[in-house]
């Protein structure tokens, strides 16, 4: 798969999700997809009793992976080494392409299969490959797809989630020369996508693949897949190569299984995936199969920089994809429109701190903070609270504030002094009611054109409700000798249940 | 059941929020009403806003200003009652993580432990039944929103559709995805308006879909979301079956002559 | 200059608020792992094998059951009459010494083509999920993704309830040096990727029997 860049990088996240939400057949696919992971994890949640409990494991187990990171990396290193693999360290995109392309070269290879790595689309290591005279071949079958359709992945598990099963069928007929046939049903289309790709499996010279779970124990790297890819990616190849980054490592096995509980169950609704494999090293003399080199590429890209920092939760994520799937901005615009590898809640997080690029603070704008992500995140993440953090950065950053920053400063300026502010609100409420009256809503309003374009704005029904009781209880003091019902200070009594 | 000691009667404080202060007093004079019928003596102290579009758009300190305003006008009263589970949720739990290692901090906990949102005050703290239901809503079929911050960060669901019942008699209509946000977000529904539209648009059609007249919610913000999109669609398409918007405190207040929100004398 | 490792784990030790680098590695992940967890692991629906038969039920795999292993190839050739096809099994090398004869079944050492059977020996069954486990010192990895229909043979004392059990005796019988590849397989390939519609039989296989041995 060629460029994954967005074909047009100036146009912004409104401009985008405008298109998206035009956009016929993506509403198509994005509302099957919302609904089918939305009830596949739910049921799989209430099939065990003890889900809340699993989470909090998992989440225990992230925080003790960071918290020692330094230890589980080098000790990660030594097994790796132990049994006959390689790690490599790559700071930035830059340095991991080198690295993957030089094994490459090592190797001789002008072929390699792909099992699904969202790093690999972080560096843009296809791209790479290809320039560099090898020819990638993605397994995963969204994978495959978008290569087919020379598109960026817009989920990160289902990275074709917004593909009709119509649009596939146009790319297969159009791609793939094998004359006459109905690819009308799912399964003729996956049956086809197999017999593909299965000579690829067997040809390759090199397999490159993501790892869900780095074992820092024994050096064993955990990949998770319904199709069989990643085995076939991992094991057939003369060489196996892991592009991975410094967060997936965990301490021990059931560290591991702490984490597979809750991948599979958050992401697809399933108790576990197909396949769960585990590579450790090169083959070999007493293994029946396997590669005859094995590396591991870690790269950083300034995650050791999110540790320690307030974003460090962030670093828990497992990759599942629930976030994506619960929230309501991407169900209605999909992954593009983020124009990130990272799309949905946990990329709105993620994207400004890795990349930094222009517009990039749009994503955590773009959301209401409902905090439907962070009920569903299997790690607890508490991501509408990283969002507004980056807000408050951003605010930071910016020197010249828009009309919203000093609308909002007046507003709390004002605020700050109740009494003046019941006063002023008084008046202004009591102004707007006389202008909408008896209408009951405005159509249009000066400042709220985002509001009245799609909506009407009800009027104000009067004077302000606290200027109307202080009047109210201004008339009683006045007519009655009773007194005046102001606040107590009372310290002493007692509050029943607080 | 929570009974003061003496005969004296709770003393609270209601915080009416700025939807309400600004756009909507019925509510909070129906807020009033539920209170002082559950026994209590209400006190409506000068007010503004709880920082909450402050807090959102990366501006924290203004927020602290105007918390420790609100902490130090209010902490004097037994109760703090909001008829609004975002604002409610944003003093109960945004407060004190604003004030963490600020030597103010154990003050604002304190008192964010009296501070509660109306439905949850009425069935939890005052278990508020009256004698006689205010209001008679059969032949309504009543649907209920929850909004996204009394759901998540107060576990307000059963309280207002149980108090309903208590109250009116009127067992809810549950519409679809009543968990999925209506669309308001703070300043998000002006800043990204297209998909904004396409939330609220969503509810609009789950609320018309179960068949609602009525939808009732306890957070004024999403409600104005709501009628303005059900009006504006109304207004394009008048075929559509209307459906009328009220906050849930009115209903159980009885105030049913109020016209709904959205709704003009002129314009219903 | 300092290498990319150097500095990214000095940047991590920085932002961990460690003093220095750890010179003996070992000692202090053992030091960090010596106090495991309790797991939180879902209660079983039933006894071991039961619960084993029913996961793996629920995700596609068929359970059989014989006797002794030299019930097995007899079983096999009903199993290809059964299904009315007549495949080549390839058989991993596990069976060498066992003696079994496979006839009238042709067999092969190597995956030859797409519809291929393949025969394994599991060296464990989880019952919380109804997965089986393979290491590569027994079998090739290969071999169990490449055929059509995989057969995996289990004792049932090879049954465990979690997976944690799985992994103590991993590291009792590998002691420590795990083989290049486990797996663990959970019933037959399948993808979503067309439309969130689950289709059985991806790259990996398109049937999984599981042939429990008393």
């Amino acid at each position: 798969m060629s460029a994954v860049q967005s074909p047009i990088p100036d146009k912004d996240f409104i401009y985008r999700a405008g298109d998206a939400l035009a956009d016929a057949q993506l509403q198509q696919a994005l509302a099957k997809a919302g609904r089918g992971f939305v009830d596949k994890r739910s049921a799989a949640v209430a099939r065990v009793p003890n889900f809340e409990a699993m989470r909090d494991r998992a989440r225990a187990v992230r925080q003790k992976a960071l918290r020692d990171l330094d230890i589980y990396l080098l000790h990660f290193e030594k097994k790796v080494t132990e049994a006959g693999g390689q790690v490599h360290w790559a700071e930035t995109p830059a340095q991991m392409r080198e690295i993957v392309l030089q094994l490459c070269a090592q190797q001789g290879a002008t072929r390699a299969t792909k099992g699904k790595s969202m790093v690999g689309e972080e560096v843009y290591l296809n791209e790479a490959l290809e320039k560099a005279g090898i020819t990638p071949f993605e397994t995963d079958l969204g994978e495959y797809i978008l290569q087919l359709a020379e598109e960026p992945p817009s989920h990160i598990v289902a990275p074709a989630l917004h593909k009709t099963r119509a649009q596939i069928q146009d790319l297969f007929l159009h791609h793939h020369a094998l004359g006459e046939r109905d690819l009308g049903a799912v399964e003729a289309i996956v049956e086809e996508a197999r017999q593909v790709i299965r000579d690829r499996f067997l040809s390759a010279d090199v397999g490159i693949t993501g790892a869900n779970l780095l074992i820092a124990e024994t050096g064993t790297v955990a990949i998770a897949t319904n199709e069989g890819n990643g085995d076939l990616t991992a094991t057939l190849p003369r060489a196996h190569i892991v592009t991975t980054t410094i967060d997936r490592v965990v301490p021990t096995w059931e560290d591991a299984s702490a984490i597979l509980r809750v991948l599979a169950r958050s992401a697809t609704g399933q108790p576990t995936t197909t396949y769960t494999s585990f590579f450790t090293g090169a083959r070999g003399d007493t293994d029946q199969d396997g590669p005859e080199a094995f590396h591991v590429v870690l790269l950083d890209n300034r995650r050791s920089q999110l540790l320690g920092s307030e974003y460090e939760e962030m670093l828990h994520c497992i990759r599942c994809g629930a976030c994506m799937n619960h929230c309501p901005v991407y169900q209605a615009v999909g992954g593009h429109t983020y124009d990130s590898v990272y799309p949905g809640p946990m990329g709105a997080v993620l994207t400004p701190l890795l990349r930094h690029r222009d517009g990039d603070y749009q994503l955590p704008n773009a959301s209401t903070f409902c905090g439907r992500c962070e009920s569903v995140c299997p790690v607890r993440i508490p991501l509408p609270d990283l969002m507004r953090k980056l807000r408050n950065q951003e605010q930071r950053e910016t020197r010249l504030k828009g009309a919203g920053y000093w609308i909002t400063k007046t507003f709390c300026a004002l605020a700050a002094k109740p009494r003046l502010y019941r006063a002023l609100t008084g008046i202004g409420t009591r102004l707007a009611a006389a202008l909408g009256a008896g209408r009951g809503r405005f159509r249009r309003l000066p400042l709220l054109g985002g509001w009245t374009a799609h909506r009407d704005f009800p009027v104000p029904q009067g004077a302000s409700f606290q200027s109307q009781w202080h009047r109210r209880e201004q008339q009683k003091t006045t007519s009655k000798e009773s007194q005046c019902p102001a606040p107590e200070r009372q310290s002493s009594r007692a509050s029943g249940r607080p | 059941m929570n009974s003061a000691p003496s005969d004296a009667p709770l003393h609270v404080g209601l915080f009416a929020t700025c939807p309400v202060d600004l756009v909507r007093p019925s509510v909070g004079f129906a807020t009033a009403k539920l209170l002082e019928q559950a026994g209590c003596r209400v006190s409506v102290p000068p007010q503004s806003c709880c920082g909450q579009v402050a807090f959102n758009n990366g501006d924290p300190d203004a927020t602290r200003k105007l918390a420790w305003r609100i902490v130090q006008d209010f902490e004097s009263f037994d109760y703090v009652v909001l008829p609004s589970g975002s604002c409610g949720g944003m003093i109960r739990l945004h407060y004190p993580a604003l004030f963490r290692g600020d030597p103010r901090c154990e003050r604002v906990e304190r008192f964010c432990t009296k501070v509660y949102e109306l439905t949850t005050f009425l069935a939890e703290i005052v278990d508020y039944r009256p004698a006689a239901p205010n209001g008679n809503l059969a032949q309504r079929t009543v649907t209920y929103h929850d909004s996204c911050a009394g759901l998540r960060e107060l576990n307000i669901r059963e309280q207002p559709r149980r108090l309903l019942k208590q109250c009116t008699g009127v067992e809810v209509t549950e519409m679809r995805d009543t968990d999925t946000c209506c669309g308001f977000g703070g300043t998000f529904c002006v800043k990204f308006p297209a998909v904004s539209n396409r939330m609220a648009s969503d509810k609009v059609n789950n609320a018309r879909d179960a068949g609602a007249d009525l939808l009732l919610g306890g957070d004024l913000s999403c409600l104005l979301n709501i009628a303005g999109k059900i009006q504006r669609q109304q207004s394009e398409n008048p075929l559509l079956p209307k459906v009328q918007v009220r906050h849930v405190a009115e209903v159980l207040a009885g105030d049913l002559d109020t016209p709904a929100i959205g709704e003009g004398a002129n314009n219903p | 200059m300092p290498s990319a490792r150097t500095a990214i784990l000095s940047r991590i030790r920085q932002a961990l608020n460690k003093p220095g680098a750890t010179t003996d590695i070992d000692a202090a992940f053992a030091k960090l792992t010596q106090q495991a967890s309790l797991p939180a692991q879902p209660p079983l629906s039933a006894a071991t094998v039961e619960a084993f038969h029913r996961a793996a039920a629920d995700n596609g795999a068929e359970v059989h059951r014989i006797e002794t292993l030299e019930a097995l190839p007899r079983w096999l050739a009903a199993r290809a009459a059964e299904l009315g096809q007549t495949p080549a099994v390839v058989v991993s090398p596990q069976f060498a010494d066992t003696g079994l004869q496979w006839a009238p079944l042709e067999t092969l050492e190597r995956v030859r083509q797409a519809s291929d059977w393949g025969l394994a020996r599991g060296c464990a069954g989880i019952a919380e999920t109804g997965t089986v486990v393979s290491a590569s010192r027994d079998c090739p990895s290969g071999l169990l993704f490449l055929v059509q229909r995989l057969v995996v043979v289990l004792a049932r004392a090879d049954i465990v309830n979690y997976q944690e059990e799985v992994w103590e005796r991993l590291r009792q019988r590998f002691n420590g040096r795990m083989p290049r590849t486990v797996n663990l397989i959970t019933g037959p390939s399948r993808t979503a990727d067309v439309e969130q519609q689950i289709q059985i039989g991806a790259h990996g296989p398109k049937w999984t029997d599981y042939v429990l041995v008393d």
